[in-house]
């Protein structure tokens, strides 16, 4: 079973130590940009050389003061997201300069009306499709009027050259991010699935991207030698799962760390905690706003309609991290990827010919002795 | 013994931090232990000796809707005690 690195902080502790860094960044005249998506061009917030921040609420903590403006059945992630700023208890979303977002789902497109009544948010109007007539001409726009923004807010010009070398760097830091999934490829994997997630989801608190690429690096590095040692031509009767849907940061340890410890090993996240839109570097030859706008559309979220690219990766990541088992997670009330899972079963278990259970839960603990029973079972099966 | 004040949002705790810096009261402000639930992820560290002056300070300039925890530095792990009715050493 893979274990934990000596040196790992789980989401929380890794959250908290990012608040003095925060801080001392803002003291030294930093700009801060709070985010949200995947969609976020976090190229353009380099290039105006302002610090992005991800804003995802992934506990249930500020949930029943989101509930006094939003509607219960509502998707948790939202409402965390909410109701960290509506009441805030953020630190990151009271440092940060002005949020970013993008009319990704009907419910935070909404929220983001109200977060705008809050701190200064710029949302970006996503198209609702990566194939409508315009649809590309449509996002660069979004692009173009995000650069004006960015350029007007904190008084810097983004200029070609600027915006290059940010999609250099942050193309470096996706092929480093990618070699360190690729870990969970291995057999058996020396990398557990609630490490790969913890560290997705905690490493945007390390705002320096060479530090990240450091990090990220040498965690690489240690595995790939640990694999060599430990777990190079062994065998492992512990099967070998995939997670996809909604993101997974606020029901971590009631999914990912239950389905470990009942003998299972989360190898690969076909999420935004996951390859999805690592694996798709921002096209470095050609106009850069042009790159940023056909790069960032491209992302395979269910919002997109169609999603054919999903699907793709979906079916690639079965192979590729020889999985015996999909796990998908619903995240209450998110319309969109609960609709989709109707595809991803029949696509999983028909094309596939592998098992697949949805879970759908929210951030609190009150689902997870069922969780815990139903993933019991399927496990049981594989 | 030094002291942790813990604030209902983050807006207080660097209101409480600039009130006090003001007024050269030594305080840091540090992430919330996690042994204690509080509305917001930072608090202030206030040591013994300027604890009465800080309070003070604190209530002066209405910031108070906060809560005191005690706690022994030299501990590896250290336990916070609550004090519940600071508003006496004000006196």
């Amino acid at each position: 079973m893979p274990t934990l690195p000596a040196n790992f902080q789980n989401y929380s502790e890794a959250k908290k130590a990012g608040f003095l860094k925060m801080k001392q960044l803002k003291e030294d005249g930093k700009n801060v940009v709070g985010v949200f998506c995947t969609y976020t061009p976090n190229e353009l917030i380099m290039a105006a050389d302002a610090i992005s921040v991800g804003l995802c609420g992934m506990s249930d903590e500020a949930i029943p003061a989101a509930e006094k403006v939003l509607p219960k059945n509502l998707c948790p992630l939202i409402k965390a997201s909410y109701g960290y700023a509506y009441t805030d208890t953020c630190p990151y979303f009271y440092f940060a300069d002005m949020v970013l977002a993008e009319t990704t789902c009907d419910g935070k497109k909404k929220m983001y009306e109200l977060l705008g009544e809050i701190k200064h948010t710029h949302v970006m109007q996503l198209p609702p499709g990566r194939f409508g007539e315009g649809a590309l001409e449509s996002w660069k726009q979004e692009m173009l009027t995000l650069k004006k923004v960015l350029e007007e807010k904190f008084a810097v010009h983004i200029t070609d050259e600027k915006l290059r070398q940010a999609i250099k760097l942050k193309n470096q830091e996706r092929k480093a991010m990618l070699e360190f999934f690729n870990i969970g490829k291995l057999v058996p994997s020396p990398l557990s699935g609630y490490e790969i997630s913890t560290l997705m989801d905690s490493i945007a608190f390390t705002f320096d991207i060479h530090e990240r690429l450091d990090a990220i690096t040498k965690r690489t590095a240690q595995l790939k030698e640990l694999y060599e040692c430990e777990y190079k031509g062994k065998s492992s009767t512990r099967p070998r799962i995939l997670i996809t849907g909604c993101p997974t940061g606020g029901v971590r340890d009631k999914v990912i760390k239950a389905i470990e410890d009942l003998g299972a090993d989360v190898v690969g996240f076909e999420c935004c905690s996951g390859p999805r839109e690592k694996q798709d570097p921002v096209d470095e030859n050609i106009e850069p706003i042009q790159a940023l706008a056909e790069k960032y559309l491209r992302v395979n979220c269910s919002v997109m309609s169609p999603n054919p690219g999903r699907f793709e990766a979906l079916g690639q990541m079965i192979d590729e991290y020889k999985v015996d088992g999909v796990v998908e997670v619903i995240l209450q009330a998110c319309h969109t990827f609960n609709v989709e899972s109707y595809n991803v079963k029949k696509f999983v278990t028909e094309e596939k010919s592998k098992p697949y259970i949805c879970i759908e839960t929210d951030y609190s603990k009150s689902d997870s002795g069922q969780i815990n029973t139903r993933l019991t079972a399927f496990l049981e099966i594989l | 013994m030094n002291y942790i004040l813990t604030f209902k949002n983050t807006n207080l705790v660097i209101k409480a931090e600039q009130c006090l810096k003001k007024c050269n009261i030594s305080n840091t402000v540090l992430p919330l232990p996690s042994q204690l639930k509080a509305g917001c992820g930072l608090c202030l560290k206030v040591v013994s000796c300027d604890i009465k002056y800080a309070l003070k300070t604190l209530v002066n300039e209405k910031i108070d809707e906060l809560a005191l925890f005690s706690f022994d530095e030299k501990e590896q792990k250290p336990s916070f005690v609550e004090i519940s009715d600071w508003c006496i050493l004000l006196e």
